[in-house]
């Protein structure tokens, strides 16, 4: 990407809205501006950080395009570092389009996604957590992400991640000071204490490694896919979960042909809920693909959801169906079983589930009836995130680089562990130390090696 | 007319006038005092860790100094051998008066070498180029480079108490009036301060009460061309302050220099003074002290432990207050001594100052210290200000291949805001930067410049390829368990059921070299097995880490291949912090490795860096 032109994109979400903003940053953000806005003052003459209140207007003609408020800011105290001027304008898809299309006209050129971002973490306003957590927020698809990413934005993950670091750092200085102060008179800790400390910082890497599964759900959602054999009721479960009509619903089986999303919001989280086509064989092409389609749903998603016709249960089918779920999910990935259409039976207690309790979630529903649907809707978010016991202060991971680079610290920390065990001499295991160090100075933009003398020094009477 | 003349004899002097005769430039090597040629100022010793791996290259690059050691020392230890052999270090004891006899000797006979004495006052500059030198005296000497190596000598000034000297050592006058001129030609220069302990008259010394500490039985050389230390080997002595000895010395603190605040410049952290031990670490009860002999022909002894620049009355009563020195003499006081140094941005990573060009600038005056920094810094100098007046390509050593390629960069790209000293963890690659393999890793640089003798440089490779050959060997023998497991068993080892080759074997934690070298045929044991043991262990046992370690060599080494134009201006990168653009203006890196480096670069100037040379056509 250039940094030295200047950019503008419009900043809000496309669609109906009250207000609309497009923003310009860059050397010439004011010379562009000064081409498309009419106001009291001149734009290159405007206080810096007050709201104004002016035209949209096209110069050659003076015709007047929408009645606007604007910013300008001056360098360095903008999210770029460079000088910005934000237009709020009407929203309305064709109009804030056309505006930016006359502001791109002036001389600015459409940022590229992130674009802004970019300049500020280049711009030095922000470092590379920072940056991130900014694409995470604006990414966030709930509010929990949001609030996880704000943090970010102020620096709460790259203290924690600083904070194993520094105590990483700190037993790596007690074997180097080992090797190369062995003539001094200094006192040393033991192995086993040792050994212990990096335990206790391999727990800390992994809670947030673990954590990152629960981030994950916050940030992208819950993947949730509906099986069973045809006919059971699965797009009218699907429908029945969030709330309107979007499957095509029909007592002809096999119409579910494409793999369909639903999306809908239940405490905070965002469920991604997937219809699939009949798991059976078909001569039909499209149904073959279908089902192809839904076995790869399988990999994909976090939770499968068993729908079971109580009114028509065909144990062989129904029993091949919950065997090949039950092999792929288990562990992270739950699996339930929903006997649907229980508004069919009249007597509940001669019904016998085909399926022992125990070996998945089972739940009696109806989707015709919306019987038990928020209760399934619970369960979702209850298996998946509640059930961890995780604090409001504790540190979320929504990156996948975070996760990354933490689970390849914590394995470094293993090997240090194994290290110490096998009596491995000190100059190797500093291998271990100053790649995991380095790791995590990853996450935190901190790559440049810490000066570690400084710290053996603080700690140790050296010098004969 | 000199090719090149240096100017101070002490460590970094002598091996700069040495390698620059060695390598056939007419060379004069000019001295205040000739009687002190390669003095040690201060503890009479060589080696220590990552020091001794220091020694160890400038011999493998066929310097003096191992030499010199190996000839003059009292008392060889090679240093964590209870650790693997990277971070082995040798270290000895050396006679200081044979020491620097020893080495004048050795230079003197140097074909190409003049020894003159003088103190050199001016740097004659024609324009921007060194041209000669002038003394004190007004004898000009003309040159076509110029090393300087003046040590602590310049405008020294010596403090003990309150009292304070002009000295560039005890006993010996400072040099006056170099650094005015120096300063003149556009090179600034800064104060260090650094400090001494008290010699003691040994025949004072109780030494029924000390604990000795003997050198090792079988004292290993430093050079690869030293056969056998012939000398006969003395004892250390130890023992420790106690509250008392604390008590007395604070009471001198009203007449501390450092702590009155008449010092002002900064000295080394892993070399405190007594004082300083004492304020930064309240708790400790005690601390260590070793008495070192002088040499063979005095009773003096060297103090480790106790530099101080405390009042001469209260070093007499805090040494009198240690257990076997209750009636000791102090033959020389403990003192401070403050000096001038040139930063390390002034100079090029040929050591080769930026302001005046063929002026080389050497050992101490760099904000080094230690005779071996010292040493190592003159020894590249010197093969460097040969190299400039070839026309050749500068000689510098990269971090992955020696302790003083690590030394330079450092100096160079980081700087130093106390006097730099080496140290293994300094050596991001020391696994490979062992004391053992210097031979290997430099001597053909050496004999490449002329300075190491066929015989020498045979002698290297051979012993290269016997190791290769007893690897290769052990990887290939298999023995059956009948063989083996008797010898696992001795040590505990768990059997095995299937012939295995003998590295498998010896890649068990619990296994050493000598439990299986019995089944090494017979053509592959010979008398050098013992000295090479120890790194063929290693390498089959830690065979996982040496590979990683390859692997980040290799990383490294792209980054230092994207070259930075030597023109480049950073203040037109817009988008880096003023800072960056200091920092990056004035050390000038000549890759993105380098500049990564330099302290206060984050990763974000580096990207921009990185996106700007893209943007102005470099191929990085």
């Amino acid at each position: 990407m250039k940094t030295e032109d200047t950019i503008a994109a419009i900043s809000t979400p496309m669609g109906k809205g009250g207000i609309g903003i497009i923003r310009i940053s860059g050397e010439d953000a004011f010379i562009v501006a000064e081409k498309v806005l009419k106001g009291s003052k001149r734009i290159s003459e405007s206080e810096s950080h007050r709201v104004y209140h002016g035209y949209f207007i096209n110069q050659e003609s003076g015709e007047i395009h929408d009645e606007v408020m604007y910013i300008v800011m001056r360098a360095p105290n903008t999210y770029t570092r460079e000088d910005m001027v934000e237009i709020n304008t009407h929203g309305g898809v064709y109009l804030i389009k056309n505006l930016l299309e006359i502001v791109l006209s002036k001389g600015a050129r459409i940022a590229e996604p992130g674009e802004f971002t970019f300049r500020a973490f280049i711009n030095g306003r922000i470092d590379l957590t920072q940056a991130e957590a900014v694409a995470d927020l604006i990414e966030a698809e709930s509010e929990k992400v949001m609030k996880i990413a704000v943090r970010q934005v102020v620096g709460d993950l790259k203290s924690s991640i600083k904070e194993i670091r520094d105590k990483i750092i700190d037993i790596y200085s007690i074997s180097e000071a080992e090797i190369d102060f062995v003539e001094e008179d200094i006192e040393l800790e033991d192995k086993d204490i040792l050994i212990k400390r990096l335990n206790g910082i391999s727990d800390g890497i992994i809670k947030m490694i673990e954590s990152y599964k629960i981030g994950r759900y916050y940030k992208d959602g819950i993947k949730i896919g509906i099986y069973g054999r045809v006919n059971v009721g699965k797009s009218s479960l699907l429908n029945a979960l969030i709330g309107k009509d979007r499957v095509i619903v029909s007592d002809e089986p096999g119409t579910t042909r494409d793999i369909i999303d639903g999306e809908i919001t239940h405490n905070g989280v965002l469920l991604k809920i997937v219809d699939t086509a009949g798991l059976r064989e078909s001569v039909v092409y499209v149904e073959k693909e279908g089902v192809k389609r839904t076995e790869l749903t399988m990999e994909d998603s976090d939770i499968a959801v068993l729908v079971i016709d109580m009114s028509d249960i065909q144990p062989d089918e129904d029993l091949k169906i919950y065997n090949d779920l039950k092999n792929k999910f288990f562990g992270d990935k739950k699996l339930f079983i929903a006997y649907n259409k229980i508004d069919l039976i009249k007597d509940i207690n001669k019904f016998k589930p085909i399926i022992n309790g125990n070996e998945g979630v089972s739940l009696l529903v109806s989707a015709k009836e919306k019987i038990g649907i928020d209760k399934l809707k619970n369960a979702f978010t209850e298996s998946t995130i509640s059930h961890k016991s995780i604090e409001n202060n504790d540190i979320l991971i929504v990156n996948i680089r975070h996760q990354e680079l933490l689970k390849k610290a914590h394995e470094g920390i293993g090997r240090l562990i194994k290290g110490y065990e096998n009596n491995v001499p000190n100059e190797f295991l500093a291998l271990d130390f100053s790649e995991t160090i380095e790791y995590l100075g990853k996450i935190t933009g901190d790559a440049a090696g810490e000066d570690l003398l400084d710290r053996i020094f603080s700690k140790f009477c050296i010098g004969k | 007319m000199y090719d090149i003349i240096v100017v101070g004899g002490g460590h970094a002097g002598c091996e700069a006038a040495a390698a620059s005769a060695g390598m056939g430039c007419k060379t004069l090597l000019i001295t205040m005092n000739v009687n002190s040629i390669a003095w040690m100022s201060c503890n009479p010793a060589i080696g220590g860790l990552a020091k001794g791996h220091l020694v160890k290259e400038i011999d493998a690059l066929g310097g003096e100094m191992a030499k010199v050691i190996d000839a003059t020392g009292i008392q060889f230890r090679m240093l964590n051998r209870s650790k693997g052999p990277a971070v082995w270090s040798p270290r000895a004891q050396a006679d200081r008066v044979m020491y620097s006899s020893e080495m004048k000797s050795r230079v003197e006979k140097k074909d190409n070498l003049t020894v003159e004495e003088g103190m050199v006052v001016e740097i004659l500059a024609d324009g921007k180029r060194a041209a000669g030198v002038k003394t004190g005296m007004g004898i000009v000497y003309e040159g076509r480079a110029v090393i300087i190596t003046a040590g602590t000598f310049l405008n020294g000034l010596i403090h003990i108490g309150l009292k304070s000297y002009p000295g560039g050592r005890a006993g010996e006058i400072p040099s006056k009036g170099l650094t005015e001129n120096l300063n003149k030609l556009g090179i600034k220069s800064k104060r260090f301060k650094t400090g001494t302990p008290p010699r003691i008259d040994g025949k004072t010394v109780n030494w029924k009460l000390l604990t000795f500490q003997n050198g090792d039985e079988i004292p290993v050389p430093f050079s690869y061309q030293t056969e056998k230390i012939e000398i006969v080997q003395v004892p250390c002595y130890l023992t420790y302050t106690n509250q008392e000895t604390h008590n007395i010395l604070f009471s001198g603190f009203d007449r501390s220099p450092l702590y009155s605040g008449v010092i002002k410049s900064l000295g080394p952290r892993y070399c405190p003074s007594i004082e300083t031990k004492l304020v930064r670490f309240k708790d400790k009860e005690r601390h260590q002290i070793f008495l070192e002999p002088e040499g063979y022909n005095t009773s003096e002894y060297y103090v480790n432990g106790f530099s101080t620049s405390l009042p001469e009355d209260i070093q007499i009563k805090g040494l009198g207050s240690i257990k076997g020195l209750e009636e000791v003499e102090i033959t020389r006081f403990g003192y401070a001594i403050e000096y001038d140094y040139f930063p390390t941005d002034q100079i090029k990573l040929n050591l080769e100052s930026r302001a005046v060009e063929n002026l080389f600038l050497a050992g101490q005056i760099n904000g080094t210290s230690g005779y071996e920094e010292a040493a190592g810094l003159g020894m590249m100098a010197g093969i460097n200000a040969v190299l400039k007046l070839q026309n050749e390509k500068p000689f510098v050593l990269g971090r992955s291949e020696a302790y003083i390629g690590v030394m330079i960069d450092d100096l160079v790209t980081r700087g130093t805001d106390e006097p730099y000293r080496m140290f293994t963890s300094r050596a991001e690659y020391r696994l490979l930067l062992r004391q053992d393999n210097a031979d290997e890793r430099l001597m053909k640089y050496g004999y490449g410049f002329g300075l190491i003798p066929d015989k020498a440089y045979e002698k290297m490779k051979k012993k290269r390829e016997e190791r290769e050959k007893i690897i290769i060997s052990l990887y290939k023998k298999k023995v059956k368990p009948n063989e083996i497991n008797p010898v696992l068993e001795r040590v505990n080892s768990a059997k095995v059921d299937n012939a295995v080759n003998i590295a498998q074997i010896l890649k068990r934690p619990e296994i050493r070299f000598s439990d299986i070298s019995e089944f090494l045929r017979g053509d592959e044991k010979n008398e050098s097995l013992d000295s090479i043991a120890p790194q063929v262990e290693m390498e089959i046992k830690y065979k996982g880490y040496i590979e990683r370690q390859i692997s980040q060599i290799e990383r490294m080494k792209k980054h230092e291949k994207k070259l930075i134009p030597d023109d480049i201006d950073y203040y037109k990168i817009m988008s880096i912090s003023t800072e960056a653009k200091e920092k990056l203006s004035k050390v000038r890196p000549h890759s993105i490795g380098q500049a990564s480096r330099i302290p206060g670069i984050t990763p974000s100037d580096i990207s921009v860096l990185f996106i700007y040379l893209k943007k102005i056509g470099c191929n990085v």
